[in-house]
């Protein structure tokens, strides 16, 4: 039911009746706000059960300045703002939560490689000797390196920009857009990496197997996030 | 006073009713309101997602309390954030200084 049809029908109704009807203008108002939210289950929760207790506040204040309970309900909502003037900053802030969980995930997985390569596992030893003469396996050695420090360093500047960055950049939906096409293209370039790598060297089963569950599984997990961040950050 | 030509200014209001004390999201647009004499035509939804983007960047830090039975997040000025007030100050004071000097009419 809408807004203006509670109210409506407030007319007549007894003090409890009208006090159980501000909520459900309240309600109404909450469930078409929710509607129009995409992004982290918890920051959405916590930001709609703010604007909750905002609208309990808001009518017992109006109603101990000398409102009925139901106009003050209307009141407190048309105070809060409709959902076209409250929602995109709602959305903007879920869409930043959504960047950062994505730019932590990309920087959790790509934390421990390095371990895995060289000290650990030893990824580097298992996958087996490089073909003599070849010139594509230096390149590959290279790009892995390089590209792995630079897709780190991406992920050490969005997590900074979704989070203490907003000091010096206001962060918003471009930056969760850039956020998750990075984060995507870093997940891939890892994994393809990787991949040819394992191809040319002709590695074994072992190899595969520590690739899929130590990189191939973590990535997949960064593009399915920077997926959700997409979604929370589609414009209008 | 519309809302566009406060929005820039929001955070920097925003820190300043905190600088008092902590106080939850309902007394935060309480206290703008009292401090402006009530000028300020903001649908006080849009408060919340400047409350939660200046906590991001420091300035604020918030936690759930239970006042009087009822639970609600508290936010409490930052020292980073009572620092960017000062600066904020001082930007708006010598910005209203230009503006005056410029708008004075001529004698």
């Amino acid at each position: 039911m809408r807004t203006d049809a509670i109210a409506t029908t407030m007319v007549g109704m007894t003090a409890p009746e009208r006090a159980r009807s501000a909520e459900a203008l309240h309600a109404d108002h909450l469930s078409r706000l929710a509607a129009a939210l995409v992004g982290p289950r918890r920051v959405r929760r916590s930001l709609l059960g703010e604007a909750a207790d905002h609208l309990v506040d808001a009518t017992d204040a109006l109603v101990a300045g000398g409102l009925a309970p139901e106009e003050a309900a209307r009141r407190a909502v048309a105070d809060f703002g409709s959902v076209e003037e409250v929602a995109p900053g709602y959305q903007e802030i879920l869409a930043v939560a959504s960047a950062r969980r994505t730019a932590w995930l990309l920087l959790l997985a790509l934390s421990y490689q390095p371990f895995v390569w060289d000290s650990g596992p030893r990824l580097g030893a298992v996958s087996g000797s490089p073909p003599p003469g070849s010139t594509l396996y230096p390149l590959l050695d290279t790009a892995i390196e390089v590209g792995g420090a630079v897709v780190l360093l991406g992920a050490v500047l969005a997590v900074l920009t979704s989070g203490i960055g907003q000091r010096w950049l206001p962060a918003g939906r471009r930056t969760a857009r850039l956020t998750a096409g990075f984060a995507v293209a870093g997940a891939v370039l890892m994994v393809a990496l990787c991949l040819g790598m394992g191809l040319l060297l002709g590695a074994p089963l072992g190899f595969w197997t520590l690739v899929t569950v130590l990189l191939a599984c973590p990535m997949a997990a960064v593009a399915v996030s920077a997926r959700h961040t997409l979604a929370t950050a589609r414009e209008g | 006073m519309k809302s566009d030509a406060l929005r820039g200014h929001l955070d920097a209001m925003i820190l300043a009713t905190l600088e008092p004390g902590p106080l939850h999201g309902y007394a935060i647009i309480e206290a703008l309101a009292v401090r402006s004499g009530g000028a300020l035509d903001l649908p006080t939804g849009t408060v919340y997602p400047a409350l939660r983007r200046l906590e991001s960047a420091g300035y604020l830090d918030s936690s759930w309390s239970n006042e009087t039975g009822r639970r609600r997040r508290t936010y409490t000025l930052s020292r980073s954030g009572a620092t960017v007030l000062r600066a904020k100050r001082e930007e708006w004071a010598s910005f209203a200084d230009v503006v005056s000097a410029v708008l004075r009419p001529a004698t």
